[in-house]
């Protein structure tokens, strides 16, 4: 199942190794779904620590089966499209190492039985990325993201791939660090790491933690790293930039492995947290808690949409494009306490398969297209439907899906997100909701229109891509209206079954008020959230109908438009304090307290004071060395000193 | 077999002797495979003994009043001797195509028997201290590393040698004289300077134990480099000959943190607890600290040096917990920084001797190209740093952070400022380590690499394939720091 990272063997055999092994962990996924017997746990001992056992444990259940098979479906199919798409590539062994290896670990996280387990996972996933993200680690140009001279308040808005792949790693692990804190936490109150110890003692954690005072920062802690994995805000910058990957990898990171790591974590542990919390009749910390994911989720979704509006390259628009999506599915989670939580917690899910057949169908495209217009900005883009008919479909398919259209399958998702946002009462998030499904539709469809209908007299002729590359996107663009097909029929469909795998084969025990028994879909919302998917679609191809671009005057709009476009100013507020700030503080510590201070201190005012001492009472030193062991002897005494002072200071205390 | 472990500690020593006398007469690389021999002889003895007896002690001598000389090895030192018998034995084949360019660029050619002498006596004596179960012995074999490694430093450093190597022997014995002065006290008083079994009589120290506490712990915070007492190290660190470094930066300064368990944690736990918040602190501060300075340095061995203090402070944190998990922390972060540390060490020797003395960091980038094997290995280093898998700093992070995460709890919502900075901290060594990465290896790139021999790759890959199987059974290092608390030790810890 955990596809074994075997890449480094031969040229030849490498591709072949990973792609295999990830088909392999597909079809095991799938099969485990019909295990008779679940929650099912395989334990394989591992490590001991102080008395605890450890083991490479896997839990198979509804959640993980469910996202198990949907990550290794799409990474298979990336796998077979990255095959020709990274042909002649320089770093072909190192690509397929590194490919195995984040699927891999995606694999582990998702299957593990304890945290150790999945930690390992989710650090793993971290380092690949780092390293797929940086692959072109020699930074050309071209393989930049962003405009090269473009500034925002001095601050440089183009990222090197190596330059992006740090910020990956920095974000990432430093949102780590509040989860494996976060572990320690909860290790202290329960004793236990795995999974299924975690669900019983949940209710006598949240109890401990908060007697302390401590429930609310030891969920946001523990949730921490869920946030900078999927590149929620504050932490959503790195995903951005991630664009200097190769697409295949952006593809990957988007739409399997990675981003969706932080949602099933989420999925994973809200249903503990929520159940527990009614166990244990503690509801003020907990709602917050969850009005904060919701809120977080929202503004995410609506800020990450906004940028996308204005941007100009086509992989940048789908990656805040992704950003956005993760919000909305955060935004499910965080109204899962407030509404019918399996309901709520299914919205979610289904949202992330939907987002994974669609985004991993858009980017394949879009690394087609970047690869035959030799661009990756949609400004030398134009016509491609004349030459590329399947990839339009392909590409069509799933900016319909994205846009929350019927059949597709993204409709019946983002709609039952919203329907559960409404009901848990947050009018804001709903708002910033529907107001990010406007922009989501008129962003796809601008790039749309821009890419494959209007002209363009600056773009080259292209071709159509090559079978091993389109066959993986044009079958995900088909599925995504397949499965929206079948999702609600007959009989409740997809939904219905995916609906009762993740209820009632969970390791969760939900209390029967909680759960619903089925899905229904609130006709006169889905109304509206269509209307304005449709009003988004109609805005974007009315005001691109001819003009390739739009010709905008008054100062106010070129405002906002330049505040879209250089990212909120998030960015350079990020390097304006924090990165500029660190470093201006590192090199004000360098300069002054390390130099000034203690070298000075330590190694010329007290030799100097000594020597001065020295010459005085007698001619004894000798050169440097005489200095030097007289300094001991200073240097002793005064530490003598410091230390009758601390012995006082510590027996008086 | 009572007395394997000594003779097993003596052949290294001989081995140094004998290449010292015979000098110009041997072949430099029969030296290194000799000296090597002797500590892979030594690490391999120890662990037949901790696996045969679970722990096993020796008693060499018994000298009345000063207690008996003898060797202990169990579960809180096998991380210690693993990491350093693992460096040391693996560095000393690295150093002969290391010492040959710098031998040469100082017109020494022929010193290869006093540098073997030399690395032989400060790599067991390494050892020794470790193995040690008595005040006085612990300090006679730091004096002679102290010593060795002073010498190392002041034949065939770089800089101002003469300068720098009597900066690191002023201020380490400073540490150690701070050290024997609490050991004095300790050992008059009680009438015996053995760390095992702890005397029974401990109380009669009385008010004297405070005194005690202090002056080991500060001679030993300042072997260790914590921030206030650091400013000796990336000056020794720095501009000693990069296999000295190797060792120093890992291995030596780590002994501090493992004799501050050995001795204050196991003997004086109560006393550590009102002083619990100081050493959280400090630990916090040299993090943060040394991680800024890392940030902000631009050459490539202070870097390191800088690195070697956060580290410290990683180790010093888990110590500060005071519980058995950030004890095991702290253990086994000593191991993964020796196999991290050690790594980057040599990879910047690779650097030096095979690119012109290649160690400004704003001259490079975009390595990776021409060094692939150099820059995985520094890759590999700065993952086990940083605490990412597949590498064995992931467990030593993990522990220590889960440690930590207990004490916020037992902190109550002032935990939550502990947080912040628990971030801040652990959040800054990704930073510099993956920034350096990229300003040495990654980037457009000026200049052109040459990889280096396979006398120098070879060592660094056996040190990282050994980074990551312990990450793969890391059973083989934690097992045996298992069965030391689950001991007699354990009632007394909580």
């Amino acid at each position: 199942m955990v596809a074994a990272a075997l890449g480094l063997t031969s040229k030849k055999l490498a591709p072949f190794l990973s792609v295999g092994s990830i088909f392999v962990s597909f079809v095991l996924s799938l099969l485990s779904a019909f295990m008779s017997k679940m929650p099912y746990i395989v334990r394989i001992p591992w490590f001991s620590f102080l008395g605890d056992n450890v083991s490479m444990g896997m839990l198979f259940d509804g959640l993980s089966i469910v996202m198990g098979t949907t990550v290794a479906l799409v990474s298979f199919l990336i796998s077979v499209y990255s095959y020709k798409y990274m042909e002649n590539d320089w770093g072909w062994t190192r690509y397929w190492f590194f490919f195995t290896f984040f699927v891999g670990s995606m694999m582990m996280l998702i299957y593990a039985s304890n945290l150790v387990v999945m930690l390992v996972g989710w650090e793993g996933t971290t380092l690949a990325s780092y390293a797929l993200i940086g692959h072109w680690y020699t930074d050309e140009p071209e393989r930049w993201v962003g405009d090269s001279n473009r500034k925002a308040w001095n601050v440089d808005m183009s990222t090197s791939p190596s330059h992006a792949g740090i910020r990956a790693m920095v974000f990432t692990s430093l949102a780590d660090v509040g989860f494996i804190t976060g572990i320690g936490m909860l290790y202290y109150a329960s004793g236990t790491i795995s999974i299924l110890g975690i669900l019983n003692a949940m209710p006598h954690i949240l109890g401990v933690l908060y007697s302390r005072g401590l429930l609310l920062p030891f969920l946001i802690a523990f949730t921490l790293g869920a946030f900078g994995k999927s590149a929620q805000f504050p932490f959503h910058e790195w995903l951005v930039t991630a664009m200097t990957g190769p697409t295949s990898i952006s593809a990957l990171i988007h739409a399997a492995t990675m981003v969706n790591a932080g949602v099933y974590f989420l999925l994973r542990f809200t249903p503990i947290i929520i159940t527990a919390a009614y166990v244990a009749g503690m509801y003020a910390p907990i709602s917050s808690f969850f009005t904060y994911i919701l809120l977080i989720g929202a503004l995410t979704a609506f800020m990450m949409a906004s940028m996308a509006v204005s941007s100009n390259e086509l992989k940048l628009i789908l990656a805040y494009s992704t950003s956005s999506q993760l919000g909305y599915m955060f935004m499910a989670i965080g109204a899962a306490y407030f509404a019918v939580p399996t309901v709520a917690i299914f919205a979610s899910m289904s949202h992330l398969i939907s987002q994974a057949i669609f985004k991993a169908a858009l980017f394949m495209a879009a690394g087609v297209l970047i690869h035959e217009y030799s661009s990756r900005y949609i400004k030398n883009m134009g016509n491609a439907w004349k030459n590329m008919k399947y990839t339009g479909i392909a590409f069509l398919f799933a900016a319909l899906s994205l846009s929350g259209i019927p059949p597709f399958s993204g409709f019946w998702d983002k709609d039952l997100i919203l329907d559960v946002t409404l009901y848990s009462g947050n009018l804001i998030a709903y708002a910033l909701g529907i107001a990010g499904a406007f922009l989501t539709a008129f962003y796809i469809f601008r790039a749309f229109k821009l890419v494959f209908i209007n002209k363009n007299e600056n773009a080259k002729e292209v071709e159509e891509a090559h079978p091993i590359e389109l066959y993986p996107y044009l079958l995900l663009g088909v599925l995504s209206l397949v499965f929206g097909i079948f999702w609600y029929f007959p009989y409740g469909g997809l939904s219905q079954i995916i609906y009762r795998l993740m209820t009632y084969n969970s390791i969760v025990t939900w209390p029967s008020f909680m759960t619903a028994s089925g899905v229904t879909i609130n006709a006169s919302l889905s109304a509206i959230s269509v209307i304005v998917a449709l009003a988004g679609i109609g805005l974007a191809l009315y005001l691109y109908a001819k003009n390739r671009e739009l010709n905008i005057r008054s100062p106010f709009m070129l405002g906002i438009q330049k505040f879209l476009y250089d990212r909120w100013y998030i960015n350079a507020i990020y390097y304006r304090i924090f990165v500029n700030g660190t470093a201006r503080i590192s090199s004000w510590m360098y300069g002054h307290i390390e130099w000034g201070a203690f070298d000075k201190f330590y190694h010329a005012l007290v030799p100097r004071a000594v020597t001065g001492l020295g010459s005085r009472l007698k001619n004894y030193q000798r050169g440097n060395i005489g200095k030097f062991i007289s300094t001991m002897i200073i240097g002793g005494a005064i530490l003598l000193i410091i230390l009758i002072v601390a012995i006082g200071v510590i027996s008086v205390v | 077999m009572n007395y394997i472990a000594i003779y097993a500690l003596l052949t290294p020593f001989i081995v140094g002797a004998i290449l010292l006398v015979l000098n110009k007469k041997i072949k430099p690389t029969i030296g290194a495979y000799a000296v090597a021999a002797s500590l892979v002889l030594v690490t391999a003895v120890d662990s037949i003994l901790l696996y045969a007896y679970g722990s096993y002690m020796s008693i060499i001598v018994n000298l009345g009043k000063l207690g008996s000389f003898s060797l202990i090895i169990d579960g809180l030192n096998w991380p210690i001797i693993a990491g350093i018998g693992l460096v040391t034995a693996v560095i000393s084949v690295y150093s002969y195509p290391y010492m040959k360019v710098r031998m040469k660029e100082m017109g020494k050619e022929h010193e290869w028997g006093i540098y073997y002498f030399l690395y032989a006596f400060f790599s067991v004596a390494m050892l020794g201290i470790v193995e040690s179960n008595n005040f006085i012995l612990f300090y006679i074999f730091l004096e002679v590393a102290l010593i060795a490694s002073f010498l190392l430093i002041a034949f065939y450093g770089y800089g101002n040698r003469s300068r720098i190597s009597v900066i690191y022997l002023i201020w380490t014995h400073l540490g150690g004289f701070l050290f024997l002065t609490g050991a004095f006290i300790y050992g008059l008083t009680l009438g015996t300077f053995n760390f095992y079994p702890v005397p029974v009589n401990i109380s009669l120290l009385g008010p004297l134990t405070s005194i005690v506490v202090v002056l080991v712990i500060l001679g030993l915070l300042i072997k260790m480099a914590v921030f206030g007492v650091h400013m000796w190290l990336p000056y020794a660190h720095a501009e000693a000959p990069t296999p000295v470094s190797a060792l120093l930066s890992p291995a030596m300064i780590g002994i501090g943190g493992y004799a501050i368990i050995r001795i204050l944690y196991v003997m004086f736990p109560s006393y550590l607890v009102s002083g619990q918040w100081i050493l959280l602190a400090l630990s916090l501060i040299t993090i943060i600290y040394g991680g800024m300075m890392a940030l902000k340095e631009t050459d490539f061995k202070r870097l390191l040096a800088y690195s070697s203090i956060a580290q410290m402070g990683y180790m010093l944190m888990g110590i500060a917990t005071l519980s058995p998990l950030g004890i095991l922390g702290a253990l086994m972060q000593f191991f993964s920084h020796a196999v991290g540390k050690s790594m980057l060490f040599s990879s910047s020797g690779v650097l030096i001797t095979e690119n012109d003395n290649l160690r400004d960091i704003r001259k490079m980038g975009g390595l990776a190209k021409s060094m692939p094997y150099t820059s995985t290995f520094a890759m590999v280093g700065f993952m086990d740093i940083s605490g990412l898998p597949p590498t064995f700093g992931f467990f030593s992070k993990l522990f220590i952070l889960i440690a930590v995460g207990s004490e916020l709890v037992k902190l109550g919502t002032a935990g939550i400022i502990v947080l912040v900075f628990v971030l801040i901290g652990f959040g800054i060594t990704p930073a510099y380590s993956f920034v350096a990465m990229k300003r040495i290896f990654f980037g457009a790139g000026s200049i052109k690499g040459r990889e280096g021999s396979m006398y120098m790759l070879v060592p660094m890959a056996i040190i990282a394939f050994v980074g990551i199987i312990t990450f793969m059974f890391p059973g083989a290092i934690m097992g045996p720091i298992n069965e030391f608390f689950k001991g007699a030790y354990l009632g007394l810890m909580m």
